[in-house]
């Protein structure tokens, strides 16, 4: 064959592929995008999220009956598992993760859902909370690893987990069975009370049990729980957070 | 050190007092019918409840989907608005198509492990159960249970099920069960459901032995207070009708409620068993959809017939509409209301062999608001064409009523309360009605693993003392229920 | 005679052009220094000033036994919630909001003073402050122990930053108005309170009870009052266009 036919019959595939990926692009935040979006909340998402998006649906109370979690409340509630500093609302990213890969233990992931659908629905979700109006949600840097640990590097994640005072919630051995714990002091700002996670089971760990998602755990905390953000008072010098992190998965006693 | 093992496990936390503006520190009350009921049952379970953690023993759906058995249940086995609506869509999360998706291998990829996904197990039943009646049979008479005593059940009941999604839109559910007092497994249940035709919910299509009462505002199989069985005295060969000891305790909505009706095989029909519309299994094919939103639920079915368990012996095919308004939007609070008609066609015999056709017209409600259930049913029985043979020894009109609730008392414990009034049809020299209620405590070591106390007691004892019905004075049992 | 004693109009006016000014200076130097209420610093809007009172009985301070760091916050702590000047009955620690009338709209001003929150001893420093909304926040912690500062508004989390023991001096913006309810996870006696409001119509009430607000509009005002443990107490009152109206909220 002529090459121009060959450059015409290339560029063809070329533009068929990118048309394929305009399809898995986000789709646009507009009036049709939160129309759609609408309607698979009301199939989907309304028996624990409730109408209104407060959180108040009608199957949500029985999830943790009389203590934490409720279902989110999107109206005005903070947001847990986010990337961005405390006291922040989620990126758009961050709503994704969570409708795609649920919430152990609390909420069935919804990748049955196509990944516009997901777009959709999460177009409509920020209509119930006013602050997401024109807002830009700023991921905090969330490095990737620095690679295998060492021995030293472990054992200043296990003084690190003392400094940081991870022992006072999340216990000794990251059972979840610190004193504030054991004690029923821990709420979350509903006034319910919540358990720490367990460090020890990483299939539970809400966030992720990835190295990247507990390094972006203890830096952004999870707001609404008392987990604070570690972000800040470390000014930048994050080597103790990862030994930390590495320290984190031992407890776990599986291959990092 | 037994009994304080597993008492300082039912035992709720005290709270440590709230020091901020206009909090009043609480300390929740004990249940002190649990001091009996967990002395019983401590010897025999303290062991097998000390070893696995919450996380690792969960049933097949919170499996598949990696969440918490509450997602989807008020308290197991009854369902929250969302279950329903899982149900409803073939084991696929509401709104979505998944089935296929999530948590699934093709075939040929599947291995042993895979198949935890699918399966679960249930042993449930009463430990102890005691009884209480009026009056005893002298030494040496008939048999059966007519004597004030305690005895150890357990397990009356237990099942192995599986279910799910083979593919999008098409959904499975297996039922084996082995009543111990009965022997022998059976398939309760056991149908294919092809889930959205048309469009999504549209109409969902079950084919095979399964429950006809799954969407209604009050589920057969899915109690909190499990049906206890009639104690028969004799009940020999066929068209000849059984006496009882003492009855059974179902819902009375759901009963039978007509004393000298039969099977096809001559075999008695009790009058405390589920059946019709509210039958546990029933073989044919229904259909069922919310065509115009999640406000409205239809479902029409054509059955083989009452207690045809497999196989139809008449040409004569039962069928039913049952529909159902829904209000689930938020409060923490949903609401139903549902009625159905049932026609059954030469459904049931009479002692004279003749056919009759047995219908059911059922109303019942539901309401749930945060950690309070209440629901309730009513149906009444007709028996259209009574042959003239029992003509005028035949009251061919029967109700049954039934008016529960359930509550959390604390996140781990729950109450229920049933009131049944069963105003019983048929043989005029056999009927007899009843009414009960019973209360029950049911405490949630694990989301999966419960034990639990019942007291039932009858509200008709005053009256003559010597049958069924009137003798028993009321029951204890304890109990766990266990579903993996 | 009347030579003598009479100036000429000239210097008359002269002197009058230098002594005026001097002691309307003078006056305005001096008129801050002046304690009682009926003075007005502002010549130009209204001041709403007076006290918050309360006659009733004073619990006495809880002792808490402390059961974290004992070391550092020491064995006991005492907390008093109530704080009320035995000789007027002021009450110490109340916030007072004036609320904009009817119809109007805030003036929009930028906040420039950083509201403070100290972990010093395991205690919240000061126990309540009230500061305009998008003021900066400066977190500090001066404890060899780690706390959390837990910054919680609306049944949600305003900010929520660990502070480890020599960590950095946090800062961030308050961008929510309201009672934001300050504690700390590991330290659960440790609690503070922080009022934050939209306008800078606000004032906390000093040892003896007293506040002084101005700048409001005048008209009709609500005037709502919160204290952590009397709760929430309003009243209406009605600005004048210019001089000071003195009201006196008392607690029942």
């Amino acid at each position: 064959m002529q090459i121009r036919t060959l450059l015409a019959i290339g560029a063809g595939l070329a533009m068929l592929s990118i048309a394929s990926f305009a399809n898995a692009v986000k789709p646009e935040d507009n009036q049709a995008t939160r129309e759609k979006g609408k309607q698979i909340y009301e199939q989907a998402c309304l028996f624990c999220h409730g109408a209104e998006g407060k959180g108040d649906g009608p199957a949500g109370w029985f999830i943790g009956r009389y203590e934490s979690p409720r279902p989110r409340d999107f109206a005005g509630g903070s947001y847990k598992f986010r990337s961005t500093p405390s006291g922040e609302l989620p990126t758009d990213q961050d709503l994704f993760r969570t409708v795609t890969q649920g919430i152990p233990s609390n909420m069935p992931p919804f990748s049955g859902l196509s990944e516009e659908e997901r777009w959709q629905v999460i177009a409509y979700v920020k209509t119930f909370n006013q602050a997401f109006k024109g807002a830009k949600p700023t991921a905090l840097v969330l490095p990737n690893p620095p690679g295998p640990p060492s021995d030293a590097g472990i054992e200043n994640g296990r003084k690190t987990y003392i400094k940081y005072g991870c022992q006072n919630c999340h216990g000794d051995n990251g059972y979840g069975d610190g004193k504030e714990a054991l004690d029923g002091n821990l709420k979350d700002t509903y006034g319910l009370m919540i358990s720490p996670g367990d460090l020890t089971e990483r299939a539970s760990l809400k966030n992720g049990s990835s190295a990247q998602a507990l390094y972006r755990s203890i830096m952004t905390g999870l707001d609404g729980t008392p987990m604070p953000s570690y972000a800040d008072t470390i000014g930048g010098n994050d080597k103790d957070v990862w030994d930390l992190v590495y320290y984190i998965l031992t407890l776990s006693q599986e291959k990092p | 050190m037994c009994a304080g093992a597993v008492l300082g496990t039912a035992w709720p936390v005290k709270r440590v007092p709230d020091y901020s503006i206009g909090k009043v520190p609480t300390v929740f009350t004990r249940v002190s019918i649990f001091i009996v009921a967990l002395s019983i049952l401590c010897g025999t379970l303290v062991t097998f409840l000390l070893a696995p953690e919450e996380a690792q023993a969960i049933p097949a759906f919170a499996r598949k989907y990696n969440t918490n058995c509450m997602d989807c249940h008020t308290a197991p086995p009854v369902l929250n608005a969302f279950g329903q609506r899982f149900l409803e869509n073939g084991y696929q999360l509401p709104g979505t198509e998944d089935g296929g998706i999530t948590g699934k291998k093709k075939l040929g990829d599947l291995n042993l492990d895979d198949v935890n996904q699918y399966l679960g197990f249930r042993l449930v039943g009463n430990v102890t159960s005691s009884w209480n009646f009026k009056q005893q049979n002298p030494p040496g008479a008939d048999a059966g249970v007519v004597e004030n005593k305690t005895e150890f059940t357990f397990p009356q009941n237990f099942v192995l099920f599986a279910g799910g999604t083979v593919a999008k839109n098409v959904g499975f559910f297996v039922e084996l069960g082995h009543e111990v007092d009965e022997g022998g497994a059976e398939v309760e249940r056991g149908f294919v459901t092809f889930n959205n035709l048309g469009y999504r919910n549209l109409a969902h299509l079950r084919v095979g032995k399964f429950d006809p009462s799954a969407f209604y505002s009050y589920v057969t199989v899915r109690q909190q207070l499990n049906n206890i069985g009639d104690s028969q005295t004799s009940c020999s060969g066929t068209y000849v009708p059984c006496s009882y000891n003492r009855v059974g305790l179902a819902p009375s909505a759901f009963a039978t409620k007509f004393y000298g009706l039969y099977d096809r095989s001559g075999n008695y029909l009790s009058p405390f068993t589920s059946s019709l519309y509210n039958s546990d299994g029933e073989t044919g094919v229904d259909i069922h959809g919310r065509p115009f939103g999640d406000w409205f639920l239809y479902q029409v079915g054509v059955l083989n017939g009452a207690n045809e368990h497999l196989g139809d012996s008449n040409k004569g095919k039962d069928v039913y509409g049952m529909i159902r308004f829904d209000y689930a939007r938020s409060n923490y609070f949903s609401a139903s209301l549902s009625g159905f008609i049932y026609q059954g066609n030469s459904n049931a015999k009479v002692q004279t062999q003749e056919d009759v056709n047995w219908n059911r017209y059922g109303l019942s409600a539901r309401a749930t608001y945060m950690m309070v259930d209440v629901y309730a049913a009513y149906s009444v029985d007709k028996i259209n064409n009574t042959p003239t043979s029992v003509a005028g020894l035949f009251d061919s009109t029967a109700t049954g009523l039934t008016i529960g609730a359930d509550t959390y008392v604390t996140s781990k414990t729950l109450v229920s309360l049933r009131y049944d009034n069963l105003d019983a049809g048929g043989m005029l020299d056999q009927r007899v009605s009843s009414s009960f209620i019973g209360v029950q405590a049911k405490h949630f070591l694990r989301a999966n693993v419960a034990i639990l106390a019942r007291s039932d007691f009858n509200l008709r004892q005053s009256e003559d003392g010597d049958t069924a019905a009137r003798n028993l004075r009321n029951a204890f049992f304890s109990g766990i229920d266990v579903i993996f | 005679m009347a030579g003598r004693f009479a100036m000429s109009v000239q210097a008359l006016v002269r002197l009058l052009s230098v002594a005026v000014p001097v002691v309307m200076i003078g006056l305005a130097c001096w008129s801050p220094l002046l304690a009682t209420p009926q003075s007005s610093s502002e010549s130009t809007g209204p001041v709403i000033v007076g006290r918050v009172l309360y006659r009733g009985p004073v619990p006495a301070p809880i002792q808490i036994e402390v059961n974290r760091d004992p070391d550092v916050c020491g064995r006991t702590m005492s907390m008093t919630t109530l704080s009320v000047d035995a000789a007027i009955h002021g009450l110490q620690n109340a916030v007072v909001h004036v609320e904009l009338g009817v119809g109007e709209v805030s003036a929009g001003i930028i906040a420039s003073t950083p509201v403070i929150v100290q972990n010093k001893q395991c205690r919240f420093h000061p126990h309540v402050a009230a500061a305009l909304m998008g003021a900066e926040v400066q977190i500090i912690n001066d404890d060899p122990v780690m706390h959390n500062t837990n910054i919680i508004v609306d049944n949600s989390t305003a900010l929520n930053v660990a502070m480890v023991a020599g960590g950095n001096t946090i800062k961030k913006r308050l961008k929510k108005s309201g009672l934001h309810f300050v504690k700390c996870n590991v330290h659960k006696f440790m609690q503070a309170y922080r009022l934050v409001f939209a306008d800078p119509y606000f004032d906390q009430t000093t040892e003896t009870g007293q506040f002084s607000i101005a700048g409001v509009s005048p008209g009709l005002h609500r005037i709502t009052v919160w204290h952590e443990t009397l709760g929430v107490m309003e009243k209406d009152v009605q600005v004048p266009a210019r001089g000071t109206v003195i009201v006196d909220l008392e607690y029942k």
